[in-house]
């Protein structure tokens, strides 16, 4: 039978008020995995070894990080996070900046050094391999700052890819021949979102958010822009209901934190919020998934925020992966949310990439900096509430046969996930709900001595 | 004035070398600079250097250095007009005692005047330093000392003076540079403001300087609209908390170089330091660094911009070394600008510099020059590929190209506002190259008013192709190309080897073609 909506509604929020309880006593976020594999000389001081991250998820699941480096792009497996392995490096020129996304089973990796072009790399043979298809430029491009995704098209922002370093609009109908169909030159452009057909322009000039039309591909069109004193705005993003931008600033006077705009009305769009981690640490970007901003923070690391209330934003987890002094271009670079599995990655400059899980829920977290977990820990499952697919991760201290089951509220068997023997690690499984109805479920691990259940929503 | 021969000199470069110097100076007007009617603002670097190259004879790092820096867009240099020192066996030395000047000295700065003209770039030019590189304001002093002590030993027994230079108190400058507030026995750093028998000397090579005539280009220092502004020292700094001393040299001096050139901008060259924290609005707490608004630097700012014969106000920026954050830089830009408004005079940072990170820390005091309608920032500094000094401040494009790209991203965004927003030029065409005669390397320009197909090459006087430096599609807009005549770019057709001769370029861009003449020298 199906659970009326109102009670639904009413366990939502018992369960919630429970979590926000919980969220104050400890971080939900866990160091999955480490690795800092340099791969030669990089330059500056403290050096720029590392640049930025993304992330791809083969057909058959298994995830990778996409890692620049100083020389090149490492493709990194993290499905075993507790042991992330390099299994493909793309060499490219030298540089501090590599910035890379991904359409179908391709990488498209730019830099902002001339010469650089940008890079079609085909990722259809990993973890065995991956291969540079071809280095693509054309008359006047060969560097872009940044590069957004949306569908078939890339967006080529900063660098040389137009005349003042807007945005050139890029054809992926024919993944590896990409082809310039259009730009927007109004302004220089760090870095942009684009949601569905619209373009949020990052001005660090002090031009702040530039939200453009770009159904028509060819001469997209400005619309609105949210501007502000001082801004150095670094990049945007916005909610999942497009109801709220959020801004990073990296340079210039203004507070180098996370801005939050109702942007309901383009005609006149209002700060809502700031959220400052750190006064001496500056800010670099921001990603939102669910009702939590994802941030590479620089020397403060990764940050998560709770935007539940976008109008009050609240810390919901950190891990900081810099140890040196604050106020420096030194540390976090970015972060990567969208892995299935909900597993974050972060790039940092100096030590390379982590691998995070957060439950934006959850009790206590054994030692959050240990690899091998101190203690077994069933954590909340995430995303919760969920649709159809969701995440549970737990934490073994030592191998141990592992059970772990789905019931109904009622105590009925539904499915087993897990029934093995299991080494010591961080572990996580994946369960589909696509045949049951929406409700309240229950899960329940048995591992050796340990046993423990929490509850999950299915909101179809 | 111009002189009948300065007019005919200029005529014929004109004609000859195929591109015109503007013959119009720099002017400042309500808070902006301007050059033809048209507002000027720029980004730019410092090469403090070029004279102590050219005096040496090295001219082709003196090229190098204009050469990256027309290829970067940057319009303005900011070099040193100065260098006392007693070492007159030093051909970069250009004072050796007051009012005795090496001729290579100062022809050194005469091929770097010069050199900027062919580049069209505009230059700034202290005229003395308050550190002790290249002999400072304390080698005045010493000097000054020295002949004291003379008259002291003619007119009585010998006495044996005190080395003050032993136990003295030693001022660090934000780069590194030093100078001692005792100077001799009986005599400070002060005393360069305020000797009347120092100030003549200096006067007097404020005026050699600027009633020289340029060796290689016949113009008078003082009508040379190349200079875009003197400074009247690099950084002054006294003991003086109330600023004071500052003041009424920058005053008496300003009064005295304005007599004998009106034409050129003149500005004090100094940091931005204050004498109470009232003086400027500040909107930041500078991270505590109570000495920048305390008179520990002995300069007043604010009361330097009162000084009526001194048309543009000079900040630096090194917030490692003055221990603020890179978002104190640029409140300390937005805050002096404010400032310079309220006094409706332009503001230029003249110097700014950082250790880590450069890019990222320019990009915001880029920023805030950009958006505060500031007339221009110099970097601190861009250097020769074979520098060899450790200076962690020094760059080179082809090390740092980051810095570069930013350098250059913004000059040209400060051009497009000088020129009214307008991106797109009102006509094509195709400019002479620079320089021209050339050794391996110029740098051809040009505008495109339309998109289209571009092909841009390279004849030799046969009607052979050389080279083909561009072929494909561009947007409209200004480019420019280098044309390197050292090797072979890979990639590209060649005949042979490149000859001393003349060669033809072509530019063919839609409808539009056109041909000019250039000159390689080996």
């Amino acid at each position: 039978m199906r659970p009326s909506r109102l009670l639904l509604a009413a366990t939502l929020v018992i369960l919630l008020h429970g979590l926000g309880v919980f969220a104050q006593q400890s971080s939900p976020v866990i160091l999955l995995g480490h690795l800092d594999n340099k791969h030669g000389q990089s330059t500056g001081s403290p050096p720029f070894a590392y640049s930025s991250c993304w992330g791809y998820t083969d057909s058959r699941g298994r995830e990778y990080a996409l890692l620049g480096v100083y020389e090149g792009m490492s493709i990194i497996d993290i499905t075993t996070p507790t042991n992330p392995r390099e299994v493909a490096f793309i060499p490219g020129l030298n540089s501090i900046y590599r910035e890379m996304k991904t359409f179908s089973h391709y990488a498209y990796v730019v830099s902002d050094r001339a010469g650089a072009g940008l890079q079609i790399v085909d990722l259809s043979f990993l973890p065995d391999s991956a291969h540079l298809v071809k280095t693509w430029t054309y008359p006047g491009f060969d560097r872009a700052h940044t590069i957004s995704q949306a569908g078939p098209y890339l967006y080529l922002n900063g660098g040389n890819a137009t005349s003042v370093g807007g945005i050139a609009i890029v054809s992926l109908a024919d993944p590896v021949n990409p082809v310039k169909v259009g730009e927007w030159v109004e302004h220089y452009v760090h870095d942009c979102y684009v949601r569905n057909d619209t373009i949020f322009a990052a001005g660090i000039r002090g031009e702040g958010v530039s939200i453009i039309d770009a159904r028509n591909k060819t001469t997209p069109q400005r619309i609105a822009q949210i501007t502000y004193p001082n801004a150095g705005t670094h990049n945007v993003w916005t909610t999942e209901n497009g109801m709220y931008a959020l801004t990073t600033d990296e340079v210039g006077a203004t507070a180098k934190n996370l801005k939050i705009w109702d942007i309901r009305n383009l005609a006149s769009t209002t700060l809502v919020a700031e959220f400052t981690a750190d006064p001496n640490a500056i800010i670099h970007n921001v990603y939102v998934r669910g009702n939590f901003a994802h941030i590479a923070y620089y020397t403060a690391g990764y940050v998560v925020v709770d935007i539940s209330n976008p109008a009050r934003p609240m810390p919901a987890g950190s891990y900081d992966t810099y140890s040196g002094p604050d106020g420096t271009f030194a540390g976090a670079w970015n972060v990567y949310p969208y892995f299935p599995s909900g597993r974050i990655i972060l790039s940092d400059i100096q030590t390379g990439l982590y691998v995070f899980s957060f439950s934006g829920s959850v009790t206590s977290v054994p030692d959050a900096k240990a690899t091998i977990p101190g203690s077994f820990h069933l954590q909340q499952n995430f995303p919760n509430p969920f649709n159809p697919t969701t995440t549970i991760t737990y934490s073994l201290p030592e191998q141990t046969h592992v059970t772990l089951k789905i019931y109904t509220l009622l105590g009925q068997e539904i499915t087993t996930l897990v029934d093995e023997i299991q080494d010591a690690g961080a572990k996580s499984v994946r369960f589909k709900a696509e045949s049951l109805p929406s409700g309240v479920y229950l899960y329940r691990i048995q591992a050796g001595p340990y046993s423990a259940t929490k509850k999950t929503i299915l909101l179809k | 004035m111009w002189t009948r021969r300065c007019l005919t000199t200029f005529a014929i470069l004109y004609l000859w070398q195929g591109f015109g110097f503007s013959q119009d100076f720099v002017e400042a007007r309500n808070g902006m600079l301007y050059l033809n009617g048209i507002p000027f603002s720029f980004v730019g670097a410092n090469a403090y250097y070029l004279q102590q190259l050219a005096a040496r004879g090295n001219y082709a790092q003196v090229q190098e250095i204009f050469l990256t820096a027309k290829a970067n867009g940057l319009r303005c240099l900011r070099t040193w007009g100065f260098y006392d020192s007693p070492d007159s066996l030093k051909p970069e030395v250009i004072q050796y005692r007051p009012g005795q000047f090496n001729e290579s000295g100062v022809r050194g700065l005469d091929y770097v005047l010069h050199q900027a003209a062919q580049f069209g770039i505009k230059l700034v030019i202290p005229l003395v330093n308050n550190w002790e590189d290249f002999g400072g304001m304390n080698q005045y002093v010493r000097w000054y000392a020295e002949s004291s002590r003379r008259k002291l030993a003619a007119s009585a027994p010998p006495v044996q003076l005190p080395d003050a230079e032993q136990n003295t108190a030693r001022i660090e400058g934000p780069t590194g540079r030093f100078y001692h507030i005792h100077v001799a026995a009986g005599f400070i750093h002060d005393d360069f403001y305020r000797i009347d028998g120092i100030k003549q000397w200096y006067k007097a090579y404020v005026s050699m300087l600027l009633t020289r005539v340029n060796t290689f280009n016949g113009r008078r220092y003082a009508d040379d609209p190349t200079i875009l502004a003197w400074e009247l020292a690099n950084e002054p700094r006294s003991s003086d908390q109330t600023g004071e001393i500052v003041r009424a040299w920058i005053s008496e001096i300003g009064d005295f170089v304005k007599s004998i050139d009106r034409n050129h901008l003149l500005a004090t060259g100094e940091e931005g330091f204050d004498v109470s924290r009232t003086a400027l609005r500040l909107s930041t707490d500078y991270s505590n660094q109570a000495w920048l608004f305390d008179g520990t630097a002995g300069v007043s700012f604010t009361n330097n911009l009162r000084i009526p014969s001194i048309d543009l106000a000079s900040i630096h920026l090194y917030s490692e070394g003055w221990k603020l954050s890179a978002t104190d830089g640029a409140h300390w830009i937005l805050d002096h600008a404010e400032a310079s408004r309220n006094f409706g005079k332009p503001l230029i940072l003249g110097e700014f510099g950082a250790i880590g990170s450069k890019h990222l820390v320019y990009e915001g005091w880029l920023n805030a020059l950009f958006n505060s309608q500031s007339s221009g920032g110099l970097v601190w500094q861009i250097v020769f590929s074979d520098w060899q000094k450790s200076d962690r401040y020094g760059f080179t494009c082809s090390r740092e190209p980051a810095v570069c790209d930013l350098l250059g991203s913004y000059a040209s965004q400060f051009s497009m506002r000088d020129e009214g927003g307008q991106t797109v030029p009102a006509v094509f065409s195709l400019k002479q190259n620079f320089p021209n005669p050339f050794n391996d390397v110029t740098v051809i320009r040009y505008d495109l008013q339309s998109p289209g197909h571009v092909r841009l090459e390279v004849f030799n006087t046969a009607g052979e192709l050389v080279t083909i430096l561009f072929d494909g599609l561009e947007s409209p807009g200004s480019y420019a190309k280098v044309f390197e005549a050292a090797e072979f770019p890979s990639g590209k057709t060649s005949l042979g080897a490149y000859a001393t001769g003349v060669y033809f370029y072509r530019l063919r861009a839609g409808g539009f073609a056109e041909t000019k003449k250039m000159l390689l020298l080996k």
